[in-house]
């Protein structure tokens, strides 16, 4: 009977283990889809070191390249002096192919969000640091993408940019599943 | 639709995501801004929005609140702003095209920065383009300009 | 050449006319060379009764406000300003009572044309002439009022001198009665005043028309308004040529407010085809249903060619010793590579650039009365004017294109295409019509500046003594595209050729054998209508001609400066001539020499670091300004990124007759140089220019400004041109300081970091 029992406690545990193995590797695959988003030039070019300069990327470019015009973010992240971000971003996105894309609020992400240039890895141990991430429990992560309307441009950036993957609410759902997961990091 | 431009109340009937160069240049025949690239790279189109440079190209005239001021009201032909008056003295114009743009940019520097290094400078009006090559002369005269309102705040 | 500046200064052999008209007094050429022989009853009569349409170069009014008309494009170069300077200077006149104003294209005007630098050259003379006999007339009378001799009596400050008493310019004028007629060959006689006597020129002074640039009142052609108008926008097809409209579909245009339709434009002139023009009540309207109609064509034969595919016809071409114009032909050079021991190859390209004018280019056309007015900035109206008239059917004194200021012409306004689809869609609607392009219609309707091949070879003997080059260069023509009548024959008769895309390759250095072969690319010339950009051909030819010098003197292992001046003995045709090329070979020499002196060169520099020189005589030989300049730079050895640290100009125009301006117009030509060398460049995709705005297309901003020394050899001499000059050494300068900064010698413009990195040595 005990090693009925063992036997049995055995198999569950290994099915246990191999459902916790599952659902690592299907959080690690929902991450995988965040990492897509978070990486794409719609959000990553953004999300710069403290060199505080934007990045341009497109197909018109043939690699990424800084923000032409000598233009800066400054440390306030949203211009400096009279050359503030809201100085050609408007509200809106332009019409017009190539003119400025906009937002409410048009500024870079604060710089311990750093996205641009880094691995799965560190994108993914930044975004579960509350330190690093604006104080957010990942639910607010999620509900952040799905409220914060500079995020939302990710996905309506204007004629002729190619939006970042997904949805926002995809996102956010994705960051909800991957967080009940418990927010496995890859190696 | 209400629009102050140069301290004086405009009623306009237009669409709202008109982008405000055209109001001002098309329906109210105030041409100093000048459409240069459309997209906000050039500057020509620049005016102030409450005392903050502004590409008009680029803003629909529909997000536009508060004080629009354009280079005819910067100062008048008659008694130049500090700006206009260090341009003329470096003798900075050529075509002229962008330079309505580089004195707005510049006129706003230095309500915030009466005493610009050249870096600075460079920050502020990189986003003008000249294709004349007037930038030795706009740095002097940003300086000059600079020097006159730190005298004048004396 | 020739012909174009004998056409442009024909006022010269007219009879000039003063007289009191009204209440002032007006100084005009008469309207023809033979007017002496008609002239009765005085030049006030004449003047007055208008009876043949004097051209009035200047009048003086009864305040002794002096008004200088100016036939000359006003596109940032302050002519009016140099111009009247030249008349108030000669006239004694208080510069503060001077103004000037644009005129338009009535032809007593005569040939309209602003480009080449040409304007203070070819005006210097006659404008002098006219205010010296100003200044009699206004002496004679004025001696007779203060009841004086006339030769006792000067002019100064707007007044006539004599010892202790004067009289204002004004006073004089009130007093009417002045008729006076001087023949050209009295007009002939005056001779502009010594430099030691003049007053206004040379000396520094305020460009008339910078206020009005700086408080928003200046006008353009983009801000002109005319009653009832409509506002239209451009449809620019896939080629340049060829296309042909097959249909349109405006149903999503329809959707924007205010739109008005488009029209499909047939042009009996042939100058564009295959365009459509919307039309709304705004520009902002008629942007807006340009981005949504759709237009389908049958395309021109052009539509998939590529940057790639001109070059590699000019590679073949210029390789070829066969083809081309021969444009110097000195010595055998056939004979000479033949007998050579070594020799040197080099192929220097240069990409498609704009024009990019801050403004883009429009028009707003009218017909009213039976007349067609045009109303645009633009360099050469005489060019344009028959072209408007044949494409609207009407005869060229029924149209009449009005002045206005130029937000940049750098000869992208010597064609005035753009007046075509304005005209013809204002003839269409029977409205009058402003067409504005936006600016990627612009970059695609643009007159670019070819992309260009040239090959050169040097040969040497078994001394080691230089032989002679060969020089071959191809490229799109603009004067083949757009005034085929001014192409010259070349040396043997057999072709002609465009003298303003060789001009620069025709240099100063005297070689034992040299030949130059203009050489035609036809596939840049159906691909595209070439244009004339700022500095024209030396703008392109100067790069490859001072690069290969820069080659040979470091094969010869001698010291590139050195090495120039063995070359610069002004001996046989570089002896030059008086009064325009006095001096010659000689005067580029001092000129190195002194550059020389001044950035201490051969001075050590930090690693990565280096100085480069290069030289140039633009525009042409008939005209030369001898210039030098020496750039430093430093290159990223990880990037190959260049930074320009300071670039030193040394320039010998003759006399300096706007000294502030011309230290402007040099920064400005310097600058855009440096622009062309390092930051402009686009290519053919598809038959089109890829890069059509600011996004892509990075000319020079103000965070790249180098440092910049200018200063100008102090002479008398007869004055030339400033405009262009000053751009064309700078490319090959900032290229030959790569070079003896990193070993690395590039050949292509621009220099991108790319090219740098990938020709350093390892």
């Amino acid at each position: 009977m005990k090693s009925i029992l063992c036997v049995l406690l055995l198999c569950c545990s290994v099915i246990f283990a191999a459902q916790a193995q599952e659902t690592n590797e299907a959080a690690l695959k929902t991450w995988d889809k965040i990492y897509h988003v978070f990486s794409h030039p719609r959000c990553a070019n953004c999300h710069v070191p403290d060199d505080n300069l934007p990045r341009w990327s497109g197909p018109s470019y043939a690699k990424t390249s800084v923000h032409g015009m000598n233009i800066t973010g400054g440390q306030s992240r949203i211009g400096v002096e009279t050359i503030m971000c809201s100085t050609c971003h408007a509200q809106s996105n332009a019409d017009e192919p190539h003119g400025p894309p906009g937002a409410p609020i048009w500024m870079l992400a604060p710089v311990d969000m750093l996205w641009w240039q880094q691995s799965s890895s560190q994108i993914c141990q930044q975004i579960k640091d509350p330190n690093r991430n604006g104080g957010r429990t990942l639910d607010e992560v999620a509900h952040h993408i799905l409220e914060d309307e500079l995020v939302h441009w990710g996905w309506a950036p204007g004629i002729g940019r190619e939006p970042a993957p997904y949805s926002a609410e995809e996102t956010a759902d994705f960051v909800t599943l991957w967080a009940k997961a418990g927010a496995p990091c890859p190696q | 639709m209400q629009l102050n431009v140069n301290g004086k109340q405009h009623e306009v009937d237009v669409e709202e995501t008109m982008p405000l160069l055209w109001v001002l240049r098309d329906e109210l025949a105030i041409t100093g801004p000048k459409f240069g690239c459309g997209i906000a790279m050039c500057g020509a189109c620049t005016v102030h929005i409450n005392g903050m440079p502004a590409r008009s190209c680029s803003i629909p005239v529909g997000q536009v609140s508060g004080q629009v001021t354009t280079i005819e009201g910067l100062g008048t032909p008659y008694a130049m702003h500090v700006v206009q008056a260090a341009w003329v003295e470096h003798q900075v114009a050529q075509c002229g095209y962008c330079q309505p743009g580089q004195i707005m940019s510049a006129a706003a520097l230095l309500q915030v920065n009466p005493n610009p290094d050249d870096e600075a400078i460079d920050r502020a009006l990189s986003a003008n383009l000249c294709r004349c090559g007037t930038y030795p002369r706009i740095r002097a005269a940003v300086k000059t300009a600079a020097a006159k309102i730190r005298e004048s705040n004396l | 050449m020739t012909r174009l500046r004998k056409d442009s200064i024909e006022h010269s052999r007219r009879s000039f006319l003063i007289g009191s008209v009204g209440s002032g007094l007006l100084m005009a050429f008469a309207p023809s060379i033979n007017a002496l022989e008609v002239i009765t009853g005085g030049a006030s009569q004449q003047l007055s009764g208008k009876l043949f349409s004097p051209t009035v170069w200047f009048e003086i009014d009864n305040n002794g406000a002096i008004l200088v008309n100016v036939a000359r494009a006003e596109m940032g170069q302050h002519v009016g300003t140099a111009i009247a300077r030249i008349v108030a200077d000669e006239l004694g006149a208080d510069w503060s009572h001077v103004e000037i104003k644009h005129v338009d294209t009535d032809p007593k005007w005569g040939y309209m044309v602003t480009g080449g630098s040409w304007s203070v050259f070819q005006t210097y003379v006659p404008m002098s002439q006219a205010g010296a006999a100003g200044r009699t007339v206004l002496i004679e009378a004025g001696a007779k009022l203060l009841g004086v001799n006339a030769h006792d009596c000067t002019t100064q400050n707007s007044m006539v001198v004599a010892g202790s008493q004067s009289i204002s310019f004004a006073d004089v004028v009130k007093s009417g009665k002045i008729d006076r007629v001087f023949s050209a060959d009295e007009l002939a006689e005056f001779k502009p005043k010594s430099p030691a006597s003049r007053q206004l020129i040379a000396k520094p002074s305020q460009a008339l028309d910078i206020p009005a640039k700086t408080n928003g009142t200046a006008e353009y052609g983009i801000d002109v308004e005319l009653e009832n108008m409509v506002y239209a926008r451009p449809v620019v097809p896939p080629t340049r040529h060829g296309s042909v409209v097959k249909g349109v579909d405006d149903s999503d245009a329809k959707k924007v407010k205010g739109y008005q339709g488009y029209q499909i434009l047939n042009d009996p002139s042939n100058t564009i085809q295959g365009w459509v023009t919307v039309l709304a009540d705004s520009y902002y309207g008629a942007v807006k249903a340009g981005n949504a109609i759709k237009v389908e064509y049958d395309v021109g034969e052009t539509a998939n060619v590529s940057e790639q595919d001109i070059i590699s016809q000019g590679e073949a071409l210029a390789k070829d010793k066969t083809s081309g114009t021969l444009v110097v032909e000195k010595g055998d050079i056939t004979a000479a590579a033949k007998n050579a021991k070594t020799s040197l190859e080099s192929v220097y390209r240069t990409s498609s650039v704009l024009h990019f004018t801050m403004e883009p280019v429009n028009a707003a056309v009218e017909f009213k009365d039976g007349v067609c007015h045009v109303h645009c900035g633009n360099q050469w109206q005489s060019l344009f004017l028959p072209v408007v008239a044949k494409a609207v059917g009407m005869s060229e004194d029924k149209v009449i294109i009005h002045q206005y200021y130029l937000g940049g012409g750098f000869g992208r306004r010597l064609a005035g295409d753009y007046m075509i689809p304005a005209a013809l869609t204002a003839q269409a609607v029977g409205k009058p019509v402003k067409l504005v392009f936006t600016r990627e219609d612009d970059a695609r309707f643009d007159c670019v500046r070819s992309p260009s091949v040239q090959q050169m070879n040097a040969y040497w003997n078994a001394e080691d003594k230089l032989l002679g080059i060969e020089h071959g260069a191809a490229a799109g023509w603009p004067t083949l595209a757009m005034a085929p009548a001014f192409m010259p024959d070349g040396v043997d008769k057999k072709g002609k050729y465009d003298p303003f895309s060789i001009a620069g390759a025709d240099h100063w250095y005297t070689l034992d054998n040299h030949r130059v072969r203009a050489i035609n690319n036809t596939l840049a010339q159906k691909t595209f209508v070439p244009g004339w950009l700022r500095a024209v051909g030396p703008g392109w030819t100067g790069w490859a001609v001072e690069s290969f010098m820069d080659e040979v003197a470091h094969k010869q292992n001698v010291d590139p400066i050195d090495f120039r001046l063995s070359l610069l003995d002004a001996s046989g045709k570089n002896a030059g001539e008086s009064p325009v090329s006095v001096g010659g070979a000689k005067r580029l020499a001092k000129v190195l020499t002194d550059i020389r002196k001044q950035t201490n060169w051969g001075q050590s520099l930090p690693k990565n670091q280096g100085l480069g020189i290069a030289i140039s005589s633009g525009q042409e030989r008939d005209m030369p300004t001898w210039g030098a300049c020496v750039a430093h730079v430093e290159v990223d050895p990880e990037t190959g990124a260049v930074k320009v640290h300071k670039l030193t100009g040394l320039l010998d125009c003759g006399t300096v007759v706007h000294p502030d301006g011309a230290l402007a117009q040099t920064q400005g030509s310097m600058l855009w140089g440096m622009s062309l060398a390092l930051f402009e460049g686009t290519a053919f995709e598809k038959g089109q220019v890829k890069d059509t705005n600011l996004n892509t297309y990075s000319p020079l901003r103000m965070n790249n400004l180098p440092e910049l020394d200018i200063s100008f050899v102090q002479n008398t001499e007869f004055p030339t041109g400033l405009g262009e000059p000053g751009l064309i050494a700078v490319a090959p300068a900032i290229a030959n300081a790569i070079f003896n900064a990193v070993g690395a010698r590039v050949r292509d413009l621009p220099i991108r970091p790319e090219a740098v990195l990938a020709a350093m040595p390892s």
